[in-house]
């Protein structure tokens, strides 16, 4: 049916399934995507416009549910398992292709696309050699159609590393980065940065209705206890 | 509530030889003319239309289309003999099937239409009536005949199928949402050529039938269900010399009263796939603004100083669905005023900028100062001359002076300047400025903009030209970062102008509604191009306004202008 014109505001949710996260973790990490559809259910409005793809990586990376339609009656939720190491640079390149792809083709089918926003879960440093995911992340984020990114970190996840990864970090729309407070639960961070994207997609959804800018971050007041939230800013 | 779904079902009757040219004409002429009928966009969204042909087999060649997928070619072969006693009991098994699929797709459906198509009456031996009572028993349903000029001459018919069919069709969808009740028979009455000899006989001129009816009218105009004694001797009783097709919904109350003195229907007017949030979104109320309201409306003739009638004007802001769902205000706006001497009329549109909770209270005052202050400036000055950047500045000094009086004041008890109320409430400002006193034919129109509110005229009732560049246009991912008022300095720049000729309408629009316009090409360019080629009646270019599509949720705000 005739739909050009229609607003879309895609998310992607990339989550690490590195050996570490094998237990409570990836149980909640299997919980974010049910937790999503159930938010999007309640919500007429932001499920017209909202389209969710899930990628996880470890040695590698796999798309695991292309850019959808969370709501589509076909559709069956994939679950992750773990699988090896932590490739960053394997997440980026595969997001840079997917975002690339899937927006050339929303544009073609005559949706109005705004900027993707991705969320990224990980537990730990990267296993990949430090030149090469800084090169796999400046190639998505100096893309034409380049996502906002959204760092947030678990457990043993490094917060010089995670904080290099806030993207815009800079500017009227600078982005966040959440991270795990030292002593928490990671299982129960994991489900408080779900908290954090379902808010945050409310209200982009609610931004956008009214011409807002898409991705926008709850307050800091609002955030789940034993995650904290930092801007770029307050690293030099 | 979500307009309900129409089942339509065209059975059209095929009987004749093969090489009958006259009759395979006038079936495709008919079926083209019908599937363009249903394609416009107030039944084109409602209804499913199932088409089948019998003459020489019963076969369905559409099922539960929707017609803007249905070619308005359909494979239709004039062939055989009729049977309508065949035909009814197909209709009856499919209708219960789709009905049934109707429902597991969770969809509102309203009974289901028929409609006859045919031009000569049933063989003796086509036992038509006990399957039309079956039909009729097993589904609340109305039955329409409607029978095609005999030689299939539209031309000097009296009547015109498609055009009686689409009286109908239409008449019916507007009972969708109410009880089914008889409609007024003004609407609902279809005269029809009654076909006096066998289809196809040889060709002659053909007065209208007045003394017996044929024997298929009476069949299908009188049957009513089998539960309503009554009001078969009722009709038993009326005179049969008028040869009418009836449009019957089947499911009355026992003990209704008589025939309602009313007419008139509503369905809301919906472009392309509506959207999860048109199905489901409940309005809420702003506890915040109780005085604030949803929609505001306007219809009105524009006079010049002689008092002649020389514009006509619509105008409509509608609170969008996102606001409604999440009980917010309206922040959209519009105002209008002609000038003392009737020179000019001034019309404003505004759309105040959602992130800032206070933003409609800027829209009221870029509307209705804003009108006022263009109008005094045209009572020293022409159009051209304006000064719009002053107009810009003494509307952002209001909105400032206003806003201080609304925000909290800084901690250092000093006024905020423009950048920070405009944090709480800002709005974009688009005038237009229409000369009362055309230069035959053609009227002199002047546009001024800040932010993304947008001017279009419909030219010729086609084409929409956009007064301004509009956005999201080029590559890269889309924005909606808009300018708005207050500004402490107002851009520099002038006013765009046209010449506007009968036929043309001015449109003023808010984003709300320019976003799903996109260029004018499209869909809503030609669902609103068609709407507005005349002046509809005020409410309903409200509810125009207001049309359902996927996604578009904002406040929409329209001021539309049309040369008398």
């Amino acid at each position: 049916m005739d739909h050009s014109g229609a607003k879309l505001l895609p998310f992607y949710l990339v989550v690490d399934v590195s050996l570490s996260m094998q237990g409570s973790k990836l149980d909640e990490a299997n919980k974010i995507m049910p937790a999503i559809v159930d938010a999007l259910s309640e919500n007429p409005i932001l499920s017209d416009k909202v389209r969710f793809g899930l990628i996880d990586f470890s040695d590698d990376a796999q798309v695991r549910l292309p850019l959808c339609d969370l709501l589509d009656p076909d559709l069956t939720l994939p679950a992750l398992s773990v699988r090896g190491g932590t490739s960053y640079a394997a997440a980026f390149q595969t997001l840079q292709r997917e975002i690339d792809a899937n927006v050339a083709q929303l544009k073609a089918d005559q949706y109005v696309v705004h900027r993707p926003a991705v969320w990224f879960i990980s537990d730990g440093e990267p296993t990949d050699q430090k030149q090469v995911w800084e090169r796999a992340f400046a190639d998505l984020t100096s893309a034409r159609i380049y996502p906002n990114f959204i760092p947030c970190g678990v457990d043993q996840a490094d917060i010089k590393v995670m904080s290099s990864l806030i993207h815009p970090s800079a500017g009227a729309k600078k982005m966040a980065l959440y991270m795990m407070e030292t002593g928490h639960d990671p299982a129960k961070a994991i489900t408080g940065m779900a908290e954090i994207l379902i808010s945050s997609m409310i209200q982009s959804g609610l931004s956008l209705a009214g011409g807002g800018t898409g991705t926008i971050l709850p307050p800091k007041s609002s955030l789940p206890a034993g995650i904290k939230q930092y801007d770029p800013d307050d690293f030099v | 509530m979500s307009p309900e779904l129409l089942p339509l079902y065209l059975l059209v009757d095929l009987a004749g030889e093969p090489a009958n040219p006259s009759k395979q004409a006038s079936v495709d002429a008919f079926v083209q003319g019908f599937i363009g009928v249903l394609k416009e966009p107030d039944l084109g969204s409602r209804v499913r239309l199932t088409a089948v042909g019998f003459g020489r087999t019963v076969r369905r060649v559409l099922l539960r289309a929707e017609p803007a997928h249905a070619s308005g070619s359909l494979p239709l072969p004039v062939e055989g003999e009729r049977a309508y006693g065949a035909a009814f009991q197909k209709v009856a098994g499919w209708m219960k099937e789709d009905l049934a699929a109707f429902q597991a797709d969770g969809l509102a459906s309203q009974p289901p239409l028929l409609l006859v198509l045919a031009d000569g009456p049933q063989a003796g031996d086509d036992e038509w009536e006990t399957a039309l009572q079956g039909l009729t028993a097993a589904h609340p349903l109305a039955v329409v005949r409607l029978v095609y000029h005999q030689g299939h001459d539209w031309g000097g018919a009296p009547v015109d199928p498609v055009a009686e069919a689409r009286r109908i069709v239409q008449g019916h969808a507007a009972l969708g949402r109410s009880a089914p009740r008889r409609p007024s028979p003004t609407k609902q009455e279809t005269v029809a050529q009654a076909p006096q000899v066998p289809a196809h006989g040889p060709a002659r001129a053909q007065a209208p039938v007045k003394a017996h009816t044929p024997v298929l009218t009476k069949a299908l105009a009188p049957i009513q269900p089998q539960s309503q004694p009554q009001s078969q001797s009722q009709s038993q009783s009326q005179p049969q010399s008028e040869p009418r097709a009836e449009v019957r919904p089947q499911a009355q109350p026992p003990g209704r009263g008589p025939e309602p003195d009313w007419v008139g229907g509503f369905t809301p007017y919906s472009v392309g796939e509506p959207g999860a949030a048109a199905l489901r979104v409940k309005p809420r109320p702003d506890p915040a603004e109780w005085d604030r309201r949803d929609t505001v409306l306007d219809g009105v003739y524009l006079h010049d100083v002689t008092d002649r009638r020389v514009l006509q004007l619509r105008a409509a802001s509608v609170r969008g669905l996102s606001h409604r769902y999440n009980g917010t205000v309206r922040q959209d706006d519009y105002a209008f005023r002609c000038t003392d001497d009737r020179r000019h009329l001034v019309a404003v549109v505004s759309d105040g900028v959602s992130n800032s909770k206070l933003s409609h209270k800027a829209a009221s005052v870029v509307t209705r100062l804003g009108a006022e202050l263009v109008s005094l400036a045209l009572t020293r000055k022409p159009p051209a001359e304006i000064d719009w950047p002053e107009i810009v500045t003494q509307l952002s000094d209001e909105i400032v002076r206003l806003g201080n009086k609304l925000v909290e004041p800084p901690p250092d008890g000093g006024e905020l300047d423009a950048g920070e109320i405009a944090r709480h409430l800002a709005a974009t400002a688009l005038f237009g400025v229409i000369d009362l006193r055309p230069v035959e034919p053609e009227v002199d129109a002047y546009f001024y903009a800040v932010g993304d509110s947008s001017a279009w005229v419909l030219r010729d009732g086609r084409h929409w030209q956009p007064m301004f560049e509009t956005k999201n246009s080029g590559e890269g991912a889309a924005t909606s970062v808009t300018k708005a008022l207050p500004l402490s300095r107002p851009p520099a720049g002038g006013c765009v102008t046209t010449t506007v000729r009968k036929g043309d309408v001015v449109v003023l629009m808010s984003d709300g509604l320019g976003d799903p316009l996109e260029d004018g090409t499209r869909t809503v360019g030609r669902f609103l191009a068609e709407a507005w080629r005349e002046p509809p009646a005020p409410l309903q270019f409200a509810a125009q306004v207001d049309f359902a599509r996927k996604t578009h949720d904002d406040d929409r705000t329209a001021v539309a202008i049309w040369a008398v």
